[in-house]
């Protein structure tokens, strides 16, 4: 066994031994509260998890040593789809995924074989997860870990669905939904192979008419640009159906027949047949009355709403260069027998004004970008930009009927209300990209009717919610606005699933409370878990009387305390745990978790709890890359936790992601990095333990009072790093700018035996303890010091250990060998001799004269 | 310019004093105000007690002789006249 696997298994034990991160009620002590989600139990651990978590524990093992009592907590999510659906995959014998299953996430064939049971392969991943928590240092209180199946975490759920009903949050409604159709259930975004965070758009369809009156309902964002219309798009290649729809006939592509029946259409096909058919018709508008053609368009993808588009030249990029390829191959046109000249006879119409364009907005643009044709990728930005201008700053002109003279932001809902309320239009759901549900199949959108829904729409919520986040610090602070976004952004939540593990619908029948729903609010629930478990507490015991005593302060204590068969004691003592704890000091989690998961615990928060116990913060970080690209198991570059702990040892690990970014950038592993970084924790216990095995002289020169004085300037920034969970920051100050300090001043000196050196040391080490703790336990073991590094007291800056004239003299010495240095390079050669000649003492005069006045502002170059 | 022309003791130098002010106050851009009020605070310093204490750091780490001079000093070995080039913080150098 390698030296660092012994030094970790070694304290990873004492710890345990010593019950080090179990974290009590103390009144004495100020107290932090630290979480990161807990993470699903569909596969191993990854580097991925172990960046969030790190930063995390690096918080928490500072905050404990600074002094606070800490508590960080971790547990397991079972809830929803992906674990079902990844035992699935395995009875199903999805050769790909068990190959994945055997080679990356490393699973013997005898627990291949009982993965089958997704409860086990549930419990096989969490047992997995837990030691390689444990082994990566993760200062955690086991004692209140659960799994999301646990029936007193359900009492729990059942509890904080039961008062978000009764507060008007959770409502029966009438939504459009992504739908597993295999599933027969809503499918939420962690409950995706892929598509996450897409959700359904909705297009107005304006019902224009062919002569025989078969609506041909054409789908829009942009109900307004009606007034504009030149002419139909319709895809001659591709499949179309005409319909009874709801009593009227319609055609559409063959997709939007299937997906307009889920959603609430009544539709009886009658025939199907090729695009092409229809080609060189004429339709009328229902708005203008007006005789428009239909032309080829390739560019119509079946798949998108109902296949049938109107085009708009003047304001659309993609119609102008759809019709100007057109009207340069006019002879295309013949095969459909439709004369060319319908096609150069059209004009583009303009109807909306915007400052910086002219009368054509799309013909600029598309001038502009040079775009060719319209399968140039740049059409799709010059739509967007467009767009974008248009919505923002546009103003409909005289041709636009009653709209005209209003701003697009202004008319474009009313519009496309009128138009229904005029039987001119219809709408129609469809998504903006292809979502899989992880038991494989792809989804459609869906309008539930009855469904159970979190209404994030609610505008009072909206407003507690912003009042949580104004309340709130976050790290970094620059992702306030996202939040303010996401949170005006969210609609309707289908917050229930037929499928997959999870807490049943108190009230619903058959409906389980999905993923992203019943993880917003149980950081509370570990505040209590510990004396849930110690009194082994059964969950009938948990009725919603007793979780609004505890988490409210509700009701009558002796009576609440009778009725579920506990003591009073014991209920107090449970309030008064989540006294102490709460409100949440941090939560952490990577950014992709903003509008969705970290958006709900603020929603959730605010909507059940007083602001007294509203998150305190909140940090984000990036995603983790791998040599570059996105980590997955299809790419052959997934990393276990475990294996990277195996190879590269717990602290390395750590450390290598920690440098690799903070803030909301995206961190990169670099396997390089990591072993290059191994290699300097060697050279670290090295030359630390020499210093620390060294006599210890009482000397005080200036160099002694320079490294004394250079160190408080290193806590000082570490610190203050650390406060603002700038991991990476604090991380590069801690180890590498520290350990130069340590490095010149040895090199000074010429040994490593003065007293100043080995407090130097131990202070170097407590900044790396939150870091790198096993190697900081090792070697603080080797010390003079008593305990563990891991609760010893953090440094403190003190500003009265700064010698400013000892420091000065220092930059004085590595300024003139700078000079040196760069003389030599530009001289190129080996010096024999050096002179020095030091300013003579008028010079001095001058210059603390001048020194002065400039500090004064009074000098100036040219005086 | 005025003020330094009004101390006798800084009389002799006053032809001197005339291109330095403006070097000094090049120097000076670059160091930050915390640093200046510190600099203020430290005042005099004997740079050549400093550098000669070092002067053994210094040869082992250039592998040469290590000289050091105040720029007044009586006896010093200047062959090419780089001493009045010695500003504060800025010692002058010779190499062979």
């Amino acid at each position: 066994m390698s030296q660092t696997k012994q030094i970790e298994q070694k304290w990873q034990k004492r710890w345990e031994e010593a019950k080090l991160f179990e974290a009590d009620p103390d009144p004495n002590r100020q107290k932090k509260l630290v979480t990161f989600p807990f993470p699903y139990m569909n596969g191993p651990l990854h580097v991925g998890h172990a960046f969030t978590a790190s930063r995390v524990d690096v918080y928490a093992r500072f905050k404990r040593m600074q002094g606070f009592n800490v508590l960080w907590p971790w547990s397991w999510h079972w809830t929803g789809q992906p674990l079902l659906g990844a035992s699935q995959r395995v009875a199903r014998g999805d050769e790909a995924y068990i190959k994945v299953l055997r080679e990356v996430d490393g699973v013997s064939e005898a627990d291949l074989q009982k993965f089958v049971d997704p409860y086990y392969m549930a419990q096989y991943y969490t047992n997995d997860g837990r030691s390689a928590v444990k082994r990566i240092g993760f200062s955690v209180d086991w004692r209140r870990e659960f799994t999301t199946v646990m029936p007193t975490f359900q009492k729990f759920i059942e509890w904080q669905y039961k008062n978000l009903k009764e507060e008007g949050y959770v409502t029966q409604g009438t939504h459009p939904v992504v739908w597993c159709p295999k599933d027969q259930s809503p499918t939420g975004d962690h409950d995706r192979q892929s598509g996450e965070g897409i959700t359904p758009d909705e297009y107005t369809l304006i019902k224009y008419c062919l002569d025989d009156g078969t609506i041909l309902p054409a789908a829009t964002f942009r109900p307004e640009t009606v007034y504009g219309i030149t002419n139909m798009w319709i895809n001659p290649d591709a499949t179309y159906v005409e319909a009874d729809v709801d009593g009227e006939t319609w055609i559409i592509s063959q997709q939007a027949a299937e997906k307009l029946k889920e959603q609430e259409h009544k539709i009886t096909p009658k025939r199907t047949f090729l695009g092409r058919e229809l080609v060189g018709k004429f339709f009328t508008s229902p708005i203008t009355h007006l005789k428009f053609p239909i032309l080829p368009g390739w560019f119509v993808n079946p798949q998108t709403a109902t296949g049938i588009v109107y085009s708009v030249p003047a304001h659309a990029p993609y119609d102008y260069l759809a019709l100007r390829d057109l009207q340069k191959n006019p002879e295309i046109l013949t095969q459909f027998g439709l004369d060319p000249k319908v096609v150069l006879a059209i004009n583009p119409i303009s109807i909306i004004q915007i400052d910086g364009f002219g009368e054509y907005p799309a013909i600029e643009i598309v001038e502009k970008m040079g775009i060719t044709d319209q399968k140039d990728p740049k059409a799709d930005e010059a739509t967007n930009e467009l767009y974008k201008k248009e919505f923002h700053s546009g103003t409909l002109k005289a041709n636009c009927g009653i709209y005209a003279g209003k701003s697009i932001r202004e008319a474009k809902d009313k519009l496309g209300a009128d138009f229904k309320k005029l039987g001119a239009a219809d709408c129609m759901y469809d998504l903006s990209d292809a979502v899989v549900c992880r038991c494989m199949t792809p989804c459609i959108v869906k309008i539930l009717s009855d469904q159970w829904f979190l209404n994030y729409s609610n505008p009072k919520w909206k407003e507690l919610a912003h009042q949580v986040i104004n309340q709130l610090t976050l790290y970094p602070e620059s992702a306030k606005p996202w939040f303010n976004t996401v949170i005006d952004w969210l609609r309707e939540w289908a917050c229930a699933r037929t499928t997959g593990f999870g807490t049943p619908l108190p009230w619903g029948k058959g409906w389980v409370i999905e993923t992203l729903s019943d993880s917003t609010l149980y950081m509370a629930f570990y505040t209590i878990n510990a004396q849930i478990k110690a009194n082994n507490i059964q969950p009938p015991s948990l009725t919603p009387d007793v979780l609004d005593y505890i988490f409210l302060g509700k009701g009558d204590k002796p009576a609440v305390a009778k009725v579920a068969n506990i003591s009073t004691e014991l209920l107090d003592s449970m309030r008064q745990e989540f006294l102490y704890w709460y409100p949440l000091d941090l939560r952490n989690s990577a950014k992709e978790l903003v509008p969705n998961h970290l958006s709900f615990c603020i929603f959730h928060h605010a909507a059940l709890f007083p602001p007294q116990h509203w998150p305190k913060a909140i940090g984000i970080n990036g995603m983790l890359m791998v040599e570059g690209q996105g980590m997955h198991k299809s790419k052959g570059n997934f990393i276990t936790l475990k294996g990277a702990i195996e190879t590269y040892g717990a602290d390395a690990t750590r450390c290598g992601l920690l440098l690799g970014a903070e803030g909301m950038d995206d961190p990169d592993w670099r396997a390089d990095n990591v072993k290059d970084l191994q290699s300097k924790f060697d050279s670290f216990m090295g030359f630390t333990g020499n210093i620390i095995a060294s006599t210890k002289k009482d000397e005080n020169t200036a160099l002694e009072r320079w490294l004394t004085s250079r160190m408080q300037q290193r806590i000082k920034d570490v610190t203050a790093a650390l406060d603002e969970l700038k991991t990476r920051t604090a991380l590069q100050t801690a180890l590498f700018e520290t350990w130069n300090d340590l490095r010149w001043y040895t090199q000074r000196k010429g040994n490593t035996e003065t007293k100043a050196l080995g407090e130097a040391v131990k202070d170097w080490l407590k900044l790396i303890a939150p870091f790198a703790p096993f190697l900081c336990e090792e070697l603080w073991s080797q010390t003079d010091e008593e305990g563990f590094i891991s609760t010893a007291k953090w440094p403190t800056y003190s500003a009265d250990k700064i010698d400013i004239a000892a420091l000065e003299q220092e930059t004085l010495i590595t300024d003139v060998m700078d000079d040196t240095n760069n003389i030599l390079k530009a001289m190129k050669i080996t010096p024999t001799k050096i002179i020095y000649y030091t300013a003579a003492p008028w010079k001095w005069q001058i210059y603390l004269k001048v020194l002065e006045k400039t500090l004064a502002g009074e000098a100036k170059i040219n005086e | 310019m005025r003020e330094f022309a009004a101390d006798p003791t800084l009389k002799p130098h006053m032809k001197d004093i005339a291109p330095l002010v403006p070097r000094i106050i090049k120097a000076l851009t670059k160091v930050s105000s915390d640093r200046k009020l510190n600099l203020v605070k430290i005042g005099l310093t004997d740079e050549k007690t400093i550098l000669t204490e070092v002067a053994k750091f210094l040869k082992d780490r250039f592998n040469a002789e290590i000289t050091i001079y105040g720029e007044s000093d009586t006896q010093c070995f200047d062959p090419k006249h780089r001493a009045a080039m010695a500003m504060p913080y800025q010692s002058a150098i010779y190499i062979e």
